[in-house]
């Protein structure tokens, strides 16, 4: 390679966009210590770029809306929220960085984020380091026991237990299970197995009828595209009902394939994970009607609260068809769960509002009635039972109020031994 | 194992093999041949796919028009790609790998700047056969037949058409094929976006069966280039002996357990034991193990090491 | 050992003097982070060395870089509560590194595998590690205490295996003969040893490496780069030198894993993903490969512009009014901002490589080597200045503006 004498023109380029890079940080504004002012900081990690995305522009849309509105009804204790989000471009190294980011440079008092349960691990450390007050809003696999974190995304046992009666009685006692090959899919799987031959409980349940599993569940990798040999051998177990804890955009092929396999009509689907990614607007209604989901929220949903949220939402993103779905119900949730703490407390500081939380926060959201329940810093919700109707939407089957996280609520009691800071999983 | 199922394994290693064909075949022209390692094969494969999306759902054009759209869509991009930036860095095998990487990211990101970053579907109507008591998708078959026509045109192509003669001299020898007074620059550029219109062909073939994403392109390009170079230079003899070999393996293991190895640990349902074999994570472990076993015992792929034989 | 030119004396000046005040001219997230991008830069300096002087791109450096951190990991989990230091996890995970990479080296240059497939070859590497590392999250997958714990990442088990996260990866921790106390090497508010720890390191590596370069391994790999066949025709083992090279640029990698470990306290797979792989390279394009700085350089420049990019967030509404042309463009550079990190990679792979030939770091040195004068009366100064001034300001309250 032969090397090009140096002239200025080529200094001026390189240094141009080295000293260009190197003076951003000047740029940044240096945020001062919020006691002084009127406004106090609030930090976001959530994914607004990369694979992610289908779950953090819902989520982000939903904390911009709750932080505005609280802001409009008069902030909290006299002071505006300033919002400071960083998008962690669903990069789990980013986590951890701005995190300490929001921490150690914008002082926030308060964190919410982190969507995949390695997100949320990979900076949970950080939040146990510096005794930050943090929020996780998503839906995961349960267990996370942690002084400093409150949990407002549903656990797997509060979706099987409605789920596991409907199909019990509707479909047959038989199943096959499919599950994405992740820690969420295989913790999901441990208390499938035991709340379905249990018939729906984590003891057995009295008079009902007990499930029994067919075949081999199978643990599939998040990057496999083709379902060929699955779809097989769930044709040659013959099971029942399917179970899918299948997750992300290469599953979604799953179901389209299932349903050119025609299977659609023969083997009915239930699912904790379909409809979280908005996977029932991408596929046709000849592809998964009929799947059954079980989740605290459904756009469909009808209540007051939720009727007024929708409409909001639309406005916002000036789109009268938005689907808010979730993710997003459960962002809201969590800051306004934050909020009616702050404002129970008095105070801003992580142990106040930690105390607040701990007496049993309980309001209408457009979810319906939630409640925090003060040992596990999980939610009680009301679990909504629906299936895919043929317009890219949900039908509510049935409701089903004050179901709590059992298995978190066993094995986690943040007032009895508050110095806790783990995750706990079925055994 | 009943007759059924035999016929449902026969038909799921001829699924694998046809999907490793339809992702090299694009890249044993660009890199087998013209030795050009294009890390933007993927997403040539996802422009194929979006053509027939934007066909299908924006401009509302039956099916099979989109498809024969997407080749001819991707070989134009192929060739723009080739004229930009590739032109400039033959001889430079490490700094095309890296440009066509830069062109890789640009090229996801303009997608999902155009298209959003949702996975779209494209609907069709196909139906499926029973096979005992399994039933079968006929549009796997459709992929197959597919694949099989494509390699048999470029082996027409190359074979019998000046223009495959002219291709053909200018790779084997471009100094002495432009003294020859073939278009040389011309002839890099035709095959390249050859090369890129067969991705095209092949993302569009299987949009329907896998999901439309931008980053679709990603999932497929180790596949594509481990195929490949497993292949070796020779285009068709390569790419379909590597395909049929990595695609038996990967479907096998995929069905099959090998052992399985008990450890101490709590499971539910005892014992623990890890199954090696028998998923589709195996199935690629599998086929990246053959492939780099076979690469050690035949550097120059399997197609290369025929040549040298004979 | 030769006397240190001038421009190198300089240079040297000018990224230790500041990067030595940082935790104290700045607020402690700023060592944090650049704690962070010297950790990158050396898994970027050992790519540099294996490309850059021996000319073979391993996008495999990420993969030995897991594995430090990884078996650190593990060792350290299990022996910091009995032995209060992680002596022993230091030396597994540079072991573990260096093992793995004479292995594949082994394989690769004593299978006579030409330079591009070797390239392929460490990329299936790490595409294996990775698929592997995904799928541990069960719970057999456990070494002791320490649970791999699969896309969740690396913890400590409780009592029972019920228990998943009950304590994470420990700092470094040193406890010699003579300590009163073991010493935990962390970046808080309280401490900034664990920064200084990264810089000494980082210090120390580049030093040796420099040495090495010198010696004759050194020069005899740099040799092979050039020409072969000519240095094997002159009785050289051209395998051996290859392997020798691969393997400490292995272990560099396996230190910078470790680090990073200790750093966050956390490794999970994606440190055997293709993403960061990718990273790695664009570092080392950017910053330039034949200067072992250039992995820094580049690494700091991406680590800022990504955590530039991850600040702004355009979210502002479309009026509903708004004609469709309007919105449109407003739509469309909303969508491009949002897409940036991918554009800006992109095309700093393809700018670099068809404009700027071997990255930033080169033509800055070859200007500092010209304008010494300039460098030591006017750039130094100013560099000292501006720092001291920073120190002055937030310590002491001591500040002019």
């Amino acid at each position: 390679m032969a090397k090009r004498p140096l002239n200025r023109r080529d200094f001026l380029r390189t240094a141009a966009v080295a000293g260009g890079a190197t003076a951003f940080p000047a740029v940044l504004r240096l945020r001062p210590s919020w006691a002084a002012g009127n406004s106090v900081p609030v930090g976001s990690l959530l994914d607004k770029t990369g694979g992610i995305n289908i779950y953090g522009l819902p989520a982000i849309a939903a904390t911009e809306y709750a932080v505005a509105e609280l802001n409009a009804k008069g902030g909290l204790l006299g002071k505006q929220l300033e919002l400071i989000q960083y998008d962690t471009q669903s990069d789990i190294a980013n986590f951890p960085k701005f995190a300490k980011k929001l921490i150690l440079e914008d002082q926030v008092v308060v964190i919410h984020g982190g969507i995949t349960s390695a997100s949320r691990e990979s900076f949970r450390p950080v939040i146990d380091e510096y005794k930050q007050l943090y929020f996780y809003n998503i839906i995961y696999e349960g267990g996370v026991c942690d002084k400093y974190v409150f949990v407002t995304g549903e656990t797997p046992t509060q979706q099987m237990g409605p789920l596991a009666k409907y199909a019990l009685k509707k479909y047959g006692t038989k199943a096959y299970t499919v599950a994405a090959d992740y820690n969420f899919g295989h913790i999901s799987w441990k208390w499938w197995d035991i709340f379905w031959r249990n018939g729906g409980g984590l003891e057995p349940v009295a008079g009902g009828k007990r499930g029994q599993h067919v075949g081999k569940v199978e643990f599939i990798p998040l990057d496999v595209t083709d379902f060929n040999a699955t779809i097989n051998r769930i044709q040659e177990a013959k099971p029942d009902v399917l179970m899918s804890f299948l997750v992300g955009g290469a599953h979604i092929n799953f179901y389209r394939q299932f349903a050119a396999a025609g299977l659609k009509n023969k083997i009915p689907i239930i699912s904790t994970t379909f409809g979280f990614g908005n996977e029932h607007i991408v596929l046709d209604a000849k592809e998964v009607e009929g799947l059954v989901a079980c989740y605290p929220y459904f756009d469909e949903v009808d209540n007051p609260q939720n009727r007024a949220f929708k409409a909001a939402m639309k406005k916002k993103m000036n789109n009268p068809n938005y689907y808010i779905g979730d993710a997003g119900a459960e962002s809201y949730n969590g800051w306004n769960f934050w909020a009616k703490a702050v404002q129970k407390a008095g105070s801003f500081d992580r142990e106040p509002v930690t105390k607040a939380l701990e007496t049993g926060i309980e309001w209408d959201s457009p979810m319906g009635r939630v409640k925090m329940d003060p040992a596990s810093h999980h939610v009680i919700f009301t679990m909504h039972l629906a299936a895919v109707n043929n317009k890219h939407g949900w039908n509510v089957i049935e409701s089903f109020p004050n179901i709590p996280p059992t298995e978190t609520m066993q094995l986690c009691d943040l007032i009895k031994n508050p110095n806790q800071h783990t995750q706990y999983q079925p055994k | 194992m009943s007759l059924d199922t035999a016929v449902i394994m026969a038909l799921e290693i001829l699924n694998s093999i046809t999907i490793l064909v339809l992702l090299a075949l694009g890249l044993a022209l660009i890199f087998g041949m013209m030795r050009i390692v294009n890390l933007a094969q993927g997403e040539f494969f996802t422009a194929g796919a979006f053509t027939v999306l934007t066909a299908v759902r924006y401009a509302h054009l039956p099916l099979w028009i989109g498809m024969l759209l997407a080749p001819c869509v991707v070989a134009g991009i192929g060739i723009a790609i080739e004229w930009l930036i590739i032109r400039r860095l033959y001889g430079r095998p490490l700094d095309v790998m890296l440009a066509t990487w830069g062109v890789s990211l640009l090229l996801i990101g303009l997608i999902t700047v155009i298209f959003g970053a949702v996975t779209q579907g494209i609907p069709f109507a196909l139906g499926n056969f029973a096979v005992g008591r399994y039933s079968y998708p006929e549009y796997r078959i459709v992929m197959t037949t597919v694949a099989a026509g494509l390699m048999l045109s470029v082996y027409l192509l190359f074979r019998y058409t000046g223009f495959g003669r002219r291709a053909r001299a200018t790779i084997a020898n471009p100094e002495m094929a432009s003294a020859a007074g073939i278009n040389t620059p011309r002839m890099f550029m035709l095959t390249f976006g050859l090369g890129a219109g067969l991705a095209g062909a092949a993302g569009a073939i299987m949009a329907p069966i896998v999901g439309v994403v931008p980053t679709m392109g990603v999932l497929y390009i180790a596949r594509a280039f481990i195929t490949v170079v497993v292949g070796g230079p020779v285009v068709l003899l390569g790419t379909l002996s590597s395909a049929s070999a990595l695609g038996f393996i990967e479907a096998l293991i995929s069905r099959f357990p090998l052992f399985r190895i008990e450890t101490a640990g709590h499971c539910a349902p005892p014992p623990c034991e890890i199954s090696i074999g028998g998923s589709a994570f195996f199935g690629q472990i599998a086929l990246l193990i053959f492939a780099i076993l076979l690469l050690r015992l035949l550097p120059q792929g399997i197609s290369g090491f025929w040549r040298q034989r004979e | 050992m030769r006397r240190i030119s001038s421009p190198e004396a300089l240079s040297a000046l000018l990224v230790l003097l500041p990067l030595l005040a940082v935790p104290w001219a700045f607020k402690p997230y700023t060592a944090n982070v650049l704690a962070v991008y010297m950790i990158y830069g050396l898994l970027a300096m050992s790519l540099g060395l294996i490309w850059g002087y021996a000319g073979i791109m391993s996008f495999g450096q990420t993969a030995f870089f897991g594995i430090g951190a990884y078996a650190y990991g593990a060792i350290g989990l299990n022996l910091i509560d009995r032995t209060h230091q992680t002596h022993a996890a230091l030396l597994g995970g540079l072991a573990a590194a260096a093992l793995l990479a004479a292995v594949v080296g082994y394989f690769m240059f004593y299978g006579r595998i030409s330079d591009v497939y070797a390239s392929i070859i460490t990329m299936a590497l790490t595409l294996v590690l990775f698929a592997f590392a995904v799928s541990t999250g069960g719970d057999e997958w456990v070494i002791g205490v320490a649970r791999f714990g699969g896309f969740n990442g690396m913890f400590g088990q409780g009592e029972s295996s019920q228990n998943i996260a009950n304590f994470q990866i420990p700092p470094v921790t040193l406890w010699l003969p003579g300590m009163a106390a073991p010493f935990e090497f962390k970046i808080n508010r309280e401490s900034t040893a664990g920064y200084f720890l990264v810089l000494g390191a980082s210090v120390v590596i580049y030093l040796l490496v420099r040495f090495l370069l010198r010696s004759r391994l050194g020069r005899v790999t740099v040799a092979i780069r050039e020409n072969e066949a000519r240095v094997a025709s002159l009785g050289y083992d051209t395998r051996f030198y290859k392997l020798a090279l691969f393997t400490i640029a292995g272990a560099i990698a396996g230190l910078a894993g470790m680090l990073f470990a200790a750093w966050g306290r956390f490794v999970n797979p994606d440190r055997f993903g293709l993403g960061f792989a990718a990273s790695t390279v664009v570092y080392v394009l950017l910053g330039g490969r034949t200067n072992l700085l250039g992995g820094f350089v580049g690494a700091a420049i991406i680590g800022h512009l990504t955590s530039y990019l991850a600040e702004v967030v355009p979210f502002t509404t479309i009026p509903g009014d708004a004609g469709p042309w309007v919105t449109f463009l407003m739509e469309a550079s909303r969508r491009i901002v949002r897409e940036a990190p991918l554009l800006v990679q992109g095309a700093v792979l393809v700018g670099v490589v068809l404009v700027l030939e071997d990255g930033i770091t080169p033509p800055l040195f070859r200007f500092l080597t010209r304008h010494r004068r300039w460098g030591w009366w006017l750039l130094l100064p100013a560099v000292l200045l501006y720092f001291g001034h920073r120190v002055a300001c937030l310590q002491a309250d001591l500040c002019v503006f």
